[in-house]
């Protein structure tokens, strides 16, 4: 039960890292740079993932139990509320029949559409994952590939974090409706 | 430099995950109110984010 466990924790990592990745692809694919809401949005997923890489470090390092695993899926929970508050915000904004909506759509929906999905299957996930770990003993196992995915996360947040200081310049907020890098400007 | 500084507390958070630092939990918790309270003044006030 733990190794499956861990195993479901490193895909949910994954995932996140996956979906960041796929945002960061789009931005320079299609010339976009994100707007203020976006990288909230982004922010919101790093938070989120930091739930389940608490419980795969702490696994790493002690051991995996039930405390850790409660603690992790109980803080991508939160980070999932935020995140679909974001996400809500931005399909609200753009919610009246004729609004063309904000950036371009990938398969049929914006940006901010995909994510608002995202989070709540999110919230759905840990709480399933909550609930299953009152089924974990303490044990002394690790996850597949621990620091590993931890450090392509640490990546893709520090891609992230060079791509909106580049997009910011020297400015404490990002404009609205951003059309280039200001840093470069 | 406010998305800079959530991202910068993010990987803090990391490295606190993974030494297992005492600091882990507060810097998640200020890094969610702080974004937390950004959206909401950004919700309570006239459009400024992504419109």
């Amino acid at each position: 039960v733990a190794r499956l466990y861990l195993l479901a924790v490193t895909l949910n990592v994954w995932v996140l890292v996956g979906i960041l990745a796929a945002a960061f692809a789009v931005q320079f694919s299609s010339g976009e740079p994100p707007c203020p809401l976006c990288v909230m949005q982004r922010i919101a997923l790093m938070l989120v993932a930091l739930g389940p890489l608490h419980i795969l470090l702490h696994a790493y390092s002690a051991g995996l139990t039930a405390r850790a695993a409660a603690l992790g899926q109980g803080m991508a929970i939160i980070a999932a509320v935020l995140g679909a508050l974001a996400a809500g915000r931005q399909i609200l904004l753009h919610i009246l029949p004729s609004a063309p909506g904000f950036g371009s759509p990938v398969f049929g929906l914006h940006l901010y559409t995909w994510c608002f999905i995202t989070f709540s299957a999110q919230i759905a996930a840990s709480a399933f994952l909550l609930m299953a770990a009152t089924r974990l003993d303490d044990e002394k196992v690790r996850g597949p590939m621990t620091m590993g995915t931890a450090a392509v996360f640490a990546f893709v947040v520090a891609a992230n974090l060079i791509s909106v200081v580049a997009e910011a310049g020297l400015h404490w907020n990002l404009p609205s409706d951003p059309s280039g890098y200001l840093l470069f400007r | 430099l406010i998305y800079a500084a959530f991202m910068l507390l993010v990987l803090l958070t990391l490295v606190a995950s993974s030494r297992e630092h005492v600091l882990e939990l507060p810097l998640f918790c200020i890094t969610i109110l702080w974004a937390l309270a950004y959206l909401v003044a950004d919700m309570t006030s006239p459009l400024t984010l992504s419109f």
